[in-house]
């Protein structure tokens, strides 16, 4: 009897603490919303047959909605904020195991990076991934120098600190997620036009890194053993510059593997995008109108080349395409 | 299971420096091979060879710093040396015999807990409880959980805080004068905090596997005087000292004189022992513990106050890297008067008014505590299992959630550890 | 009494060499200090003419130095770099030959980095955009760390970065080391 009096308490403390960790863990529910964007895929239908996957360039350009509406096409971006090239990977390899999309796109801005930028950063991208095979690998290839496992596994560990950073967030959505995004794109409505950049800076190397392209052949091999078409792409940001010397190593790479590439800087004006009023921060993302233009036009390209089904006729995703629309009037 | 404790402990100590286990090992051998031959003629020789020896290896690693030598003090040096002298002077004495298989003796010394803080054990009292047979009991287990939790809130909870506001008061030089005082305040709980929650996981630890370990401090900022202190604080070295040092020298069995000599040469050794640096500390305590009683009052706050203050002041050697800064810091608190400066910048020396908070309440169940621990212990330990489970899980939460630790603080050293 | 008398002897050896020690050691340790500023200060004058500075016009622009409009003048064109989600925002001032990208430090904004945009700024040791690599060599000596065509200089926490190609120098970059 005492034994089992002992043994309610310490499961009474094991509650507790979860309590605890999801009380102090970030909510990315109002604020850094890029946190949550992972999260939201589990709940989605599985039945894409376009994947997209990088960073912010992904999320913040392409509306998969405009592409359902235009070739009725299913489309999802596991995009989240600086993703590196391996966190990729290893969230395609995550999605596979889900379903198998007949195309992947992936854009190639993160090549240029060969280490984390902040624990911050992969933190938005691991946070809120299930706990699986990849989620463990993703944070071994992701680790900064001061961190280790278990602050992923106990995420308390890692952000007991926030008791006296709580706002009204952390107990608005302590037992629940707002998703933030339609199908994994990230509406923007502001416009901030491109007005004055920086010089484009020479660089010591315009090279890419080994491990990048150590990734990117992950990548390209997944597909193949999976028979899915890769497609790679660069979005159309006018900054941080996309040097000649970086698009001629990808158009090389993906003559080499025969992997289709778009850089999608060189279709601006066919697809109509204004700097002036189609970019939320100057030039780094496009804004809803310019993700429209960019989206249709990119709907165009999948639907002539990859062989997709029209789903125009999908009760779910008309519905969906309803609720998007009233969001975004 | 001796076996274990051993295997673990070696393991533990060579992860740290596996080139300390050559120093360790030296001193093992050479005193348990020493005992066995003090008897005779050549008795004192023996004696005096085996203590110079691992006494100028201890002095080597003091001075080493201040060398170009790049040599890694083993650790615990500090403790395991006073073992091994009250070892060989006991059995010199004849007080107990030599300790018979070297197994036994190398776990007195190398018993992973008290190694690397103390407390500074005597054999006697742990071939009592650590040599001969002992049990690992459910209650045990409980007592030495809540032990150790105990340890963990006054380490992470309240040291760690502190140790925010010392280091970025101390790593400041122009902050003299208010500043400092609040350094010196500060410092006295954190070392207290840091030291004593030390101690009380590594008795924590040894009362789960059943070893009963000294206690090393008794409410020591409830002392009255320097000489009441000097009792309750650090009580394995004060009577390590005492045994050693002070009665061989003729302890109070001599003329007032020579007995004030005693005491100063005393806490010159225990300054020496703590490091070169803490010369001024050792002998300014031996003056306050001389005096100390003659300006005693009549009222129980006020000298406990006092005492305290005092002690706070010493304890500058120990906030700033060097005598002459201390020195200086000391002197500035009675010239530099920013105590309005202070007041407006208290939220600027690292801690959010929630941490202050959260550190001036722990401060105060601490010191409540060890003002009421003879009432609270007994009724702690009478208590039921469910109560004590109870109090574990919300220690461990506690210091889960307000502990300093993790990305961005790192203030996971002993501060004793390093002496 | 004859047993401890020993003892006592043992321990004031044991005591008075170790204050011998100390104090032998200490002396020492304080000429060496002595000696050590000495020659820090002898270090520092070499190091006024040597250390990592950055003046031009008259205007000192050493990375972590002091930016405003009112000592720089008015930009040619200013531009805010943000990051994605929101995590830091660089101001970057165009001056025409050259570049700085500053931050924010409490009220005031520093200087980040200058990047030399063509060859009418130099440093302070007179190289410019289109020296030759021996000009380098010259001024700032063989000291530097190599990154494929990259030739780093560093002195305190600021970087003097040459990317030099047919040995000529194309790029010339001040920036500050974050710790």
């Amino acid at each position: 009897m005492r034994k089992l009096r002992i043994i309610i308490i310490i499961i009474f403390f094991i509650i507790l603490f979860m309590f605890f960790t999801r009380l102090l863990s970030p909510k990315y529910a109002t604020s850094l919303v890029e946190g949550s964007m992972i999260s939201q895929y589990y709940d989605e239908s599985k039945d894409h047959e376009v994947v997209f996957i990088g960073d912010c360039e992904v999320y913040a350009n392409f509306s998969p909605m405009v592409m359902f509406e235009e070739k009725g096409i299913k489309a999802y971006i596991r995009g989240s904020s600086q993703q590196l090239i391996w966190q990729s990977y290893y969230i395609l390899e995550e999605t596979l195991k889900y379903e198998k999309p007949k195309v992947v796109v992936f854009n190639v801005n993160s090549m240029r990076y060969a280490e984390p930028v902040s624990e911050e950063y992969n933190r938005l991208t691991i946070d809120y991934m299930k706990w699986s095979k990849q989620k463990v690998d993703i944070i071994k290839a992701s680790m900064t120098e001061d961190e280790n496992i278990w602050y992923y596994i106990f995420p308390l560990l890692r952000y007991h600190s926030r008791y006296d950073k709580l706002t009204k967030e952390d107990f608005e959505y302590l037992f629940k997620r707002k998703d933030n995004t339609f199908n994994g794109f990230l509406v923007n409505k502001n416009v901030k036009p491109v007005e004055n950049l920086p010089v484009k800076k020479r660089l010591a190397s315009y090279q890419f890194e080994d491990i990048c392209y150590e990734y990117l052949d992950k990548i390209t091999k997944l597909c193949k053993d999976n028979s899915i078409e890769l497609v790679l792409i660069k979005a159309p940001s006018v900054y941080p510059y996309w040097y000649d010397e970086y698009d001629e190593q990808i158009k090389q790479y993906a003559e080499k593997n025969d992997i289709d590439y778009y850089n999608l800087k060189n279709n601006v004006e066919e697809i109509g995008i204004d700097y002036s009023t189609d970019t939320y921060d100057g030039g780094l993302h496009l804004n809803l109108n310019g993700a429209t233009k960019l989206s249709k036009f990119f709907a165009n390209i999948l639907a002539e080349n990859y062989n997709l089904t029209d789903f125009s006729g999908d009760k779910l995703y008309n519905q969906k395409l309803q609720e998007y629309k009233e969001f975004i009037k | 299971m001796n076996v274990l404790l051993l295997i673990i402990s070696i393991l533990l100590y060579a992860s740290f420096g596996w080139q300390s286990l050559f120093y360790v090992f030296f001193s093992i051998i050479t005193t348990f091979v020493a005992a066995k031959h003090l008897k005779g003629n050549n008795k004192k020789l023996v004696l005096i060879a085996t203590i110079i020896i691992n006494l100028a290896i201890l002095i080597f690693m003091k001075v080493v710093p201040f060398t170009k030598l790049s040599i890694l003090a083993p650790l615990g040096i500090s403790y395991y040396t006073l073992q091994i002298i009250s070892y060989l002077v006991d059995v010199y004495k004849n007080k107990y015999e030599p300790e018979e298989k070297l197994f036994n003796f190398t776990l007195y010394i190398m018993y992973i807990p008290h190694l690397f803080i103390g407390p500074i054990s005597r054999y006697d009292d742990m071939k009592k409880t650590l040599l001969e047979k002992r049990k690992i009991t459910a209650n045990n287990i409980f007592d030495g959980l809540l032990r150790v939790g105990w340890g963990l809130i006054k380490k992470f909870v309240i040291a760690g805080r502190a140790a925010i506001i010392i280091s970025s008061i101390s790593g400041n030089e122009e902050y003299g004068g208010a500043y400092a005082l609040l350094a010196m305040i500060i410092y006295s709980i954190n070392i207290y905090a840091d030291f004593s929650g030390g101690i009380d996981i590594v008795i924590g630890i040894s009362k789960m596997l059943g070893i009963d370990l000294k206690e090393n401090f008794n409410s020591p900022y409830y002392s009255e005087s320097f000489k009441e202190f000097w009792r309750k604080w650090h009580i394995s070295l004060s009577s390590w000292l005492k045994d050693y040092v002070y009665i061989p020298l003729g302890g109070n069995r001599c003329s007032t004189f020579r007995k004030n000599i005693n005491l100063l040469i005393t806490f010159l050794v225990s300054g020496l022992w703590h490091g070169v640096n803490y010369i001024i500390w050792g002998i300014l305590n031996g003056i306050f513990v001389m005096f100390g009683d003659k300006f005693k009052t009549k009222s129980k706050i006020l000298n406990r106050l006092v005492t305290f203050i005092l002690i706070s002041f010493l304890w500058s050697f120990f906030i700033w890297p060097d005598q002459t800064t201390s020195l200086k810091m000391m002197a500035s608190v009675f010239t530099n008067f920013n105590y309005s400066e202070v007041a407006t910048q208290i939220l600027n020396l690292g801690l959010t008014i929630a941490d202050w908070i959260i550190f001036a309440i722990f401060t105060l169940i601490l010191f409540i505590f060890d003002g009421n621990k003879e009432k609270i212990l007994p009724k702690l330990q009478n208590s039921k299992m469910e109560t004590k489970t109870i109090l574990i899980g919300t220690m461990c939460l506690i210091v889960l959630v307000l502990g300093i630790y993790g990305i961005g603080f790192n203030v996971s050293n002993f501060i004793y550890s390093k002496f | 009494m004859k047993k401890s008398s020993i003892i006592v002897i043992a321990i004031i050896i044991v005591v008075v060499i170790a204050i011998a020690a100390y104090f032998l050691l200490n002396n020492k340790e304080e000429s060496n200090q002595q000696a050590s500023n000495n020659s820090t200060s002898v270090t520092q004058e070499e190091n006024n003419t040597t250390a990592i500075k950055l003046e031009y016009e008259g205007k000192d622009m050493t990375p972590g130095a002091v930016f405003s409009r009112e000592i720089f003048g008015q930009e040619q064109s200013y531009s805010e770099v943000p990051s994605c989600a929101g995590q830091g925002t660089d101001k970057v001032y165009n001056y025409g030959s050259y570049e700085i990208t500053a931050y924010q430090d409490g009220e005031e904004e520093k200087i980040y980095s200058v990047y030399f945009i063509d060859d009418q700024i130099t440093t302070t040791e007179g190289v410019k955009i289109s020296d030759d690599k021996s000009v380098m060599l010259e001024k700032y000596g063989e000291s530097y760390e190599q990154t494929g065509n990259q030739y780093t200089y560093k002195s305190g926490n600021v970087l003097l970065a040459f990317i030099v190609e047919n040995d000529f120098i194309t790029s010339i970059t001040y920036s500050l080391v974050i710790e």
